[in-house]
């Protein structure tokens, strides 16, 4: 809007002078642009066509040795299948649990801005301490142990050591933190939904579940889009919990892509190739799965 | 008011620029004085600062050593956590610091790119010679025959147990790996386990050694350990857990690492290295124990060496004031502290008969342990085959395959990663 009136005024709005002292203001952002993510984004590129490594000073061309390699190296498809799983499951829950709290928010029920708050508390604090917080609760004498001990179920189960239990463990974190951040996403989009086309179906008989589905979903699609489509990028790149909690293990059944890059960069030697190919392969994949995902949920909504 | 806008917009755009500058390099090269108190210069020395204490102590051997070059400046740079990455990320960027710690894993990475500086002509200006070190230390920091580094301290593996289980069953501290098992049937009762072995490389390779196994071909080039001693040595390492029922993981007895099962009197007996003692002072002080050295296998006896070094980045300008600084911090003055301070062993051989072994005998058993003790260090692949190794342990011990089977998987891999 401002953009639009501000163009409708006319170009008289502003001098030549003040146009030039503009550009030479955003400069410093263009040039920071251009060398940190233009210019990084086409230099890891340019590292992905070589055997790479940290340190040494020399770096033979290998071509596109290092992407047509990839369905071989044992490791990416063992990470790229994890954080497949990892991406849907936490996509959808946390998409689904943002959208019921953030439908009872909306309900105008006594204490709503008490709730908003409290439940919005997980996704304020670093990923960081809240890795620390969730190493104690699922460590072998922690919370989760303590409480299933008061309702009667004694064990001291390691769930960050087992292979089946690790990655859901990390999951039900990420969910936990990332649900309230799109709760107030979907709560922006409900209050945007006009109360007339609710009355409209109220007095046409239509009950809250059928209004639910019937009017709320279809005129929230816009904003469930963005909710899925931020949660594919986010979750796809999972890394900070990984890190923290259980650096990929136990036997790699948490072994991320985006742990797995950060593994191959540093930890072994001349690695740094592949790493980039396979940043840049997360990223091709990523960029898919959101154009697919504005396909099926992004489409004209017809009344 | 545009022209000042303007002036301001391009002076913020300079001050950025300039700060992102950073100094050129000159060229490295050593001075032509032999007086020690003579030279002079600048040092950034780097530690990675593993706790508080022992973080201290280094700032203290720092401001002796310039007390004594009172014309060496050193700063010190704690790096608490990610120290390679952080050193390797500096080394690309060309801002590393002059004086370094340097684990296998970055004298791996950094030797053959000629990123750190080769200590041996200056150790012969100043007067260090190798034969000062504990042998088995120097290897470590040797590649194409020159000595990139020199130990400042060292870790190895023995066997500890816990003094009051050994005697209310009836046992005395066990001599042969019979012995050992044996013990560890015996004080298995309920939740407690006569000893825990965790699914780590880092333990088993012990025993391969001991078997007369290898890790890796003596080029480094293919990995070996899947051979009969391989196979033999992680069927006996995995027979407490699988067979014996005599050992359990440190996370299956409530613990985070075996230390800590030990220290919880869940197990009667850990294979560890010295970092256990300032642990078991600082958090189970009440439990009573001593240890023996890792008995001998069917082929030798053996046990491994954890170490790192003090070493220096290629590029530093002052090469004399960052050997001196080396040859201090590896000297006997701050050795004779490390040994005092408990948190690991002296890298040089004169402390081999100094008193405090002789009200210390754990540290005894462990500063004599490091005569047969072999190296831990793979290559610029180690983190690779490393975890090959645990995996296949984990896997054997989960019930998921065979040794044979586990072992045959985790040489593929390993070679896969070898040949990159």
């Amino acid at each position: 809007m401002a953009v639009t009136a501000a163009r409708a005024s006319g170009r008289s709005g502003f001098h030549a002078s003040q146009v030039r002292a503009g550009l030479v203001f955003v400069l410093p952002y263009v040039i920071f642009f251009l060398v940190m993510q233009a210019g990084a984004l086409a230099f890891a590129f340019w590292i992905s066509l070589h055997r790479w490594d940290l340190l040494a000073l020399e770096n033979p061309f290998r071509g596109i040795e290092n992407y047509t390699n990839l369905p071989e190296n044992e490791n990416f498809v063992i990470a790229l299948r994890n954080t497949t799983y990892y991406a849907v499951v936490v996509t959808i829950f946390q998409t689904i649990f943002a959208l019921i709290m953030a439908v009872l928010l909306n309900a105008k029920i006594r204490g709503s801005g008490f709730f908003r708050s409290t439940w919005y508390t997980p996704s304020v604090a670093s990923t960081v301490v809240i890795s620390m917080i969730f190493l104690w609760i699922y460590h072998p004498t922690g919370l989760l142990n303590s409480i299933l001990g008061l309702i009667g179920i004694q064990t001291q189960f390691n769930w960050l050591q087992d292979t089946t239990t690790a990655l859901p463990a990390i999951m039900g974190l990420n969910i936990w933190t990332t649900a309230p951040t799109f709760m107030i996403v979907f709560l922006a989009g409900l209050q945007d939904i006009p109360r007339s086309v609710y009355e409209a179906a109220e007095v046409d008989g239509a009950g809250p579940i059928r209004r639910f589905f019937s009017i709320t979903i279809p005129l929230l699609r816009p904003i469930i889009f963005l909710v899925v489509a931020l949660g594919i990028i986010g979750t796809f790149q999972v890394f900070d919990q990984i890190s923290i909690m259980t650096k990929g293990g136990p036997l790699k059944s948490t072994l991320t892509v985006a742990y797995l890059v950060y593994q191959d960069v540093f930890k072994d030697q001349g690695q740094v190739g592949v790493a980039c190919a396979m940043a840049f392969t997360l990223g091709v994949i990523i960029y898919v799965l959101t154009i697919l995902s504005r396909r099926f949920l992004d489409a004209r909504i017809d009344y | 008011m545009v022209a000042s806008r303007l002036v301001l917009a391009l002076g913020l755009i300079g001050a950025l620029v300039l700060g992102a500058c950073t100094p050129g390099g000159g060229t490295p090269g050593a001075g032509t004085t032999t007086n020690e108190q003579d030279v002079t210069g600048d040092l950034r020395a780097a530690n990675w600062g593993g706790n508080p204490t022992e973080n201290s102590l280094v700032k203290k051997y720092i401001d002796d050593f310039m007390k004594k070059y009172p014309k060496i400046k050193v700063t010190q740079e704690q790096i608490p956590d990610a120290f390679e990455d952080k050193i390797k990320t500096q080394m690309t960027a060309g801002s590393e610091p002059d004086a370094m710690y340097v684990s296998t894993n970055l004298m791996n990475f950094a030797a053959p790119a000629g990123r750190l500086l080769d200590l041996t002509p200056l150790m012969t200006k100043w007067g260090v010679s190798k034969d000062e070190y504990v042998q088995s230390l120097l290897s470590p920091w040797q590649y194409n025959g020159k000595q990139y580094g020199l130990p400042k301290d060292f870790g190895d593996l023995v066997i500890f147990y816990n003094k009051k289980m050994f005697t209310a069953a009836g046992l005395q501290p066990p001599k042969t790996w019979d012995e050992v098992r044996s013990s560890a049937k015996t004080l298995s009762k309920g939740d407690v386990k006569g000893i825990s072995l965790p699914d780590d490389s880092a333990r088993w390779n012990a025993f391969l050694f001991a078997w007369g196994g290898k890790v890796l071909s003596d080029d480094g080039k293919t990995a070996v350990f899947n051979d009969k001693a391989g196979v033999d040595s992680v069927t006996f390492y995995t027979s407490f857990q699988l067979t014996d029922k005599s050992s359990d993981l440190p996370k299956n007895l409530g613990a985070s690492w075996a230390g800590d099962a030990f220290g919880k009197e869940k197990a009667a007996m850990v294979i560890e290295g010295g970092w256990l003692i300032p642990y078991m002072k600082d958090t189970y002080p009440t439990v009573e124990y001593s240890a023996v050295t890792l008995p001998a296998g069917p082929s030798k006896q053996a046990s491994l060496l954890f170490t790192n070094a003090w070493g220096c980045a290629a590029k530093t300008k002052n090469p004399d004031a960052c050997m001196l600084f080396v040859k201090y911090m590896t000297g006997k003055e701050v050795q004779k502290q490390v040994l005092e301070s408990g948190f690991a062993l002296p890298a040089r051989k004169d402390l081999a008969n100094d008193p405090f072994f002789s009200t210390h005998p754990t540290e005894k058993t462990l500063f004599d342990s490091a005569t047969f003790a072999v190296p831990w260090t793979f290559g610029p692949h180690e983190s690779k085959v490393t975890e090959a190794m645990n995996n296949a342990l984990g896997a054997i011990l989960l019930g998921k395959s065979t040794p044979k089977e586990a072992l045959d998987k985790a040489v593929a891999d390993a070679n896969t990663a070898l040949k990159q």
